[in-house]
């Protein structure tokens, strides 16, 4: 479905970010990007929806160059959450709505309203659908841009640290109805997320980036002690309770210091 | 298969209906404020006249200062507040800044050169060949609105050509709007330096705005500006919507944010530089307006542009008509009053809490 091929992208005047990135992922799973802050996991994101370019490689949805596609050809393919959502004097039911603009001819037809109402339904915004977005909680917002990009019926799910800033319950909240989706929609999720054991709980696909590469790629087997030393520059357990596998942190200052 | 009324729907659609009750509630205001100001001047007319002659029933002394000065001079007011309304409504929607207007990319000050440059060195020209006095009726009006059209246009063109040298980014078209700005009131205020008295005091007086001396085709000109930017607005309203939630977001939902960007800023420039090439600068009116409807209709552009251009409509009319009547038969410049009416209010919106930056 995605494919990723030997990808490059340096920001202007800067060291190139991604250096040689490869993927090739299928509907129904959900890929957490893995890596530390400026790995260029966002990047990639970006290059993937095309609102960066990428200076080398190819990435292709179904077999085509995303750079052949038009912006509303793209937009009815992949829908894509950034980071900080910015947020605007629009209320819920709006923003939700903001998500068929893609298929929009000249206005509005029942449809839309149809398929609004079942992503509102999906995320349980029914309570609050004519609030403003600027008056939301943290974990209100990401529920509701969610929902945008649900209306806009993808086929591919880009989040940028769906879970940053949010609460323990609005984290799992969160990314229990992603992987959901993923699932029961047959979508290709990809997901740029920082807490391993989020990633763990709530993915099937792996990548860790370093060094503007991949690293490892694959299934959760990829997480090992080695990989996240290497990768995050920490020193981890890894332990396994009941069916799953947990990321413990250990604290290698505190062991020298005691 | 036809599914059950959903309710989240329902609700939302009767949402909707009370922004389109606000925005009926505000055309009414709008022409009531109409008929007022075609009403009060130096000598009032009655409400049962002013009526006839909009109804092409009338006779006698008060229709010709109805039909001949006062009508235009309203209709003026409303095609020009509509206007400033709806343009300072998008610009601060595409530059993602409160205190965007037309101003901001250049068109007042270019304007002004423009203007300066008609009445100083082109009025100047056939002034010398007029011995008779030299009274500045010698100047062409015609003459000096398309100056003022040309000056705030070429104003426009080198602040986005400026801009586009690195990227198009509302930060840098602001700050080179504000460069340029400053560039051309420099080359305006030399030129005053070298002329006669008699020539600045007509550049000044045309900075001040005038709603007065205008023809009914200048006011088609204007409408038919006004009326076309107003359409290409409203087919952009979502790409606004979309705009407003962040530049990336807008792209992922499918909209090229940097033409939208551009071909609104232009519009907006032509139609301001219209506008502006007959009437002066007028202050404030496109600044405000938008502010001052936004807590009624929030944010959603396809409500935001059309209750932006009533409410400039409303202000603008408000403050020609106390211009002409606060020390009638003195006609006070409009600019100046739209700034001193505007100044407070804005004041009010802004410690109310009601400025929202998108």
């Amino acid at each position: 479905m995605i494919r990723a091929e030997h990808i490059r992208f340096a920001y202007r005047g800067m060291e190139a970010v991604l250096k040689d990135l490869s993927m090739s992922e299928t509907a129904g799973h959900c890929l957490a990007l893995l890596g530390n802050n400026g790995a260029g996991k966002s990047t990639f994101l970006k290059c993937i929806n095309r609102i960066h370019s990428q200076q080398g490689g190819v990435i292709t949805l179904e077999e085509k160059d995303v750079r052949s596609l038009s912006r509303g050809e793209l937009a009815r393919n992949m829908a894509y959450v950034e980071q900080h959502t910015g947020t605007s004097r629009l209320t819920v039911y709006d923003t939700v709505l903001l998500g068929r603009k893609p298929h929009m001819k000249l206005g509005l037809g029942p449809e839309d309203y149809r398929i609004a109402d079942e992503a509102i339904a999906r995320l349980h915004l029914e309570d609050f659908q004519l609030r403003y977005v600027d008056e939301l909680s943290g974990g209100e917002l990401q529920k509701v841009v969610l929902a945008r990009a649900l209306a806009q019926q993808p086929r591919v799910l880009l989040l940028d640290e769906p879970t940053a800033s949010l609460d323990l319950y609005n984290q799992h909240e969160v990314m229990r109805i992603v992987s959901e989706i993923a699932r029961e929609d047959n979508l290709l999720v990809i997901v740029v997320i920082h807490d391993l054991n989020l990633a763990l709980q709530y993915c099937d696909r792996f990548m860790l980036i370093h060094r503007g590469g991949t690293y490892l790629y694959g299934d959760s087997a990829i997480l090992t002690e080695d990989s996240i030393r290497e990768v995050y520059g920490v020193k981890a357990a890894i332990l396994t309770v009941g069916s799953r596998r947990v990321v413990i942190v250990e604290n290698e200052q505190m062991e020298q210091g005691g | 298969m036809p599914r059950p009324p959903i309710q989240g729907a329902e609700q939302y659609r009767t949402f909707i209906r009370g922004k389109k009750r606000f925005l009926a509630g505000l055309l009414l205001i709008t022409a009531a404020v109409f008929i007022l100001s075609v009403m009060l001047g130096s000598s009032n007319v009655p409400l049962g006249k002013v009526l006839g002659v909009l109804f092409g029933r009338a006779e006698g002394k008060e229709t010709v200062i109805v039909r001949n000065l006062r009508l235009p001079r309203s209709a003026t007011a409303v095609v020009v507040g509509l206007g400033l309304g709806i343009i300072g409504c998008v610009m601060q929607g595409v530059l993602h800044n409160p205190l965007a207007s037309s101003g901001t990319v250049g068109v007042s000050q270019g304007a002004a050169f423009g203007a300066a440059f008609a009445i100083i060195v082109l009025g100047g020209g056939s002034m010398s060949s007029n011995t008779a006095g030299a009274t500045l009726s010698v100047i062409d009006p015609s003459v000096v609105s398309t100056c003022a059209f040309v000056g705030a246009i070429s104003c426009t063109v080198v602040i986005v050509a400026l801009s586009r040298f690195r990227s198009s980014s509302p930060g840098t078209l602001i700050l080179a709007g504000v460069a340029l700005s400053n560039l051309f009131s420099a080359a305006t205020t030399i030129m005053q330096y070298f002329a006669d008295d008699v020539k600045v005091a007509a550049v000044v007086y045309w900075t001040f705005g005038n709603l007065g001396s205008i023809f009914w085709k200048d006011i088609l000109i204007m409408g038919a500006a006004v009326l076309l930017a107003l359409v290409f607005f409203w087919f952009n309203s979502w790409n606004y919507n979309a705009i407003q939630s962040g530049e990336d977001t807008a792209k992922g939902l499918g909209v090229n944010t940097k033409r939208v960007t551009i071909a609104s800023m232009a519009v907006s420039a032509v139609a301001a530089a219209v506008i502006v090439s007959f009437v002066g600068i007028i202050n404030f009116v496109g600044l405000i307006a938008p502010h001052l409807v936004r807590r009624f209709v929030g944010s959603d552009y396809r409500y935001l542009i059309p209750a932006s251009g009533l409410a400039g409509a409303c202000l603008l009319l408000l403050s020609d008509t106390f211009a002409r009547i606060a020390v009638a038969p003195i006609v006070l410049p409009v600019g100046a009053i739209t700034s001193a009416l505007g100044a407070p209010l804005f004041l009010w919106i802004v410690f109310k809490g009601g400025i929202r930056r998108k």
